[in-house]
């Protein structure tokens, strides 16, 4: 059975159906939510307004888009909301407590945990439209063409902005790098 | 927008296999290198840590589109009732009468039939656009 199949029968009021269709999409939701909103909490509310309203809005689905793609837009347009309220910036917090361990060796493990970390940073520095199409982009795979299709703006832009993240991107990661280097010299020197 | 800008746009496109760029100068990919090593530390699994239940936001999902059915066929009637109601004295005008007795209230039964279906379809909106 494919995704049309999925969303046909969730429309007829198969549960099971809705179930399957939500948990195939569920990854890539929660996903893409978690690296916008940089915080668990705001991330889980707004994952869980979106598969509210989805299920709510299901029988306005045309498949003209991918599901998936569908949800993203709406997962966008309720964090363009949460954003406005907050007044143009999410709360940040500390992340690494709170990413789950994956079982490997402990040093490896603080390590991963610490990659994440700056990562997430490094994401919350991007505006929040800037940071969606990066998001979208690098860690989905969407084509351009999709993404200004989610976003509603040109493909033109996708590009500007994707290139605005990545030289911000590149900034961060070589400022970061510079700074460890400085405090590694201090260390030694000591 | 400058040659170096776009071609820097180029050479993002082609990491990303968008599409395939020009030739590029080797100032270009001393830049494509760097943002490679760059892009590489940015990757991140989807940390699938949400305590969310699925099954409960279907049920409240569920419940949800219940009621807004609920509250649109109301809404509906309401309407529908109103129509009626609002378009008596134009009935009475037509039919030239100064009172209306009930079997031509019977007659507004087909032109409610007839505006119902645009009162339940107006105002469509699909969900994912902009609000």
């Amino acid at each position: 059975m494919d995704e049309r199949d999925w969303i046909q029968q969730a429309k007829q009021g198969d549960r099971k159906a809705l179930q399957q269709l939500l948990s195939a999409q569920y990854p890539i939701l929660s996903g893409y939510v978690m690296k916008m909103a940089g915080k668990r909490d705001l991330a889980q509310d707004i994952v869980q307004d979106t598969l509210l309203k989805a299920i709510e809005n299901l029988d306005r689905y045309r498949h003209e888009a991918k599901f998936s793609t569908w949800l993203i837009q709406i997962a966008t347009n309720r964090m363009k909301d949460e954003w406005r309220k907050q007044q143009n910036s999410f709360p940040t917090e500390e992340l690494e407590e709170r990413i789950p361990d994956h079982g490997k060796e402990p040093e490896e493990e603080v390590m991963r945990k610490l990659e994440i970390q700056e990562a997430m940073e490094i994401l919350q520095i991007l505006p929040l439209e800037k940071r969606s199409v990066f998001i979208l982009k690098h860690y989905y795979g969407y084509k351009y063409e999709e993404i200004a299709g989610m976003l509603s703006c040109p493909i033109g832009t996708v590009r500007s902005r994707l290139h605005y993240c990545v030289k911000k991107i590149m900034e961060e990661v070589e400022r970061r790098g510079s700074n460890d280097t400085k405090r590694r010299a201090g260390k030694a020197s000591h | 927008m400058t040659q170096r800008e776009e071609q820097e746009r180029q050479a993002i496109d082609r990491y990303y296999g968008e599409k395939m760029a020009f030739p590029m100068d080797e100032d270009i990919d001393l830049f494509m290198a760097d943002m490679s090593q760059s892009l590489e530390k940015m990757k991140i699994a989807d940390e699938d840590s949400m305590n969310l239940s699925l099954d409960e936001i279907i049920h409240e999902g569920l419940l949800r589109k219940e009621e807004k059915k609920r509250r649109k066929e109301m809404r509906n009637f309401i309407l529908s009732s109103l129509i009626i109601i609002l378009s008596l004295p134009l009935w009475m005008v037509v039919l030239g009468m100064k009172t209306i007795l009930l079997w031509q209230w019977l007659l507004l039964i087909p032109v409610t039939l007839v505006i119902l279906p645009f009162v339940k379809n107006g105002n469509r909106k699909e969900v994912g656009s902009h609000e």
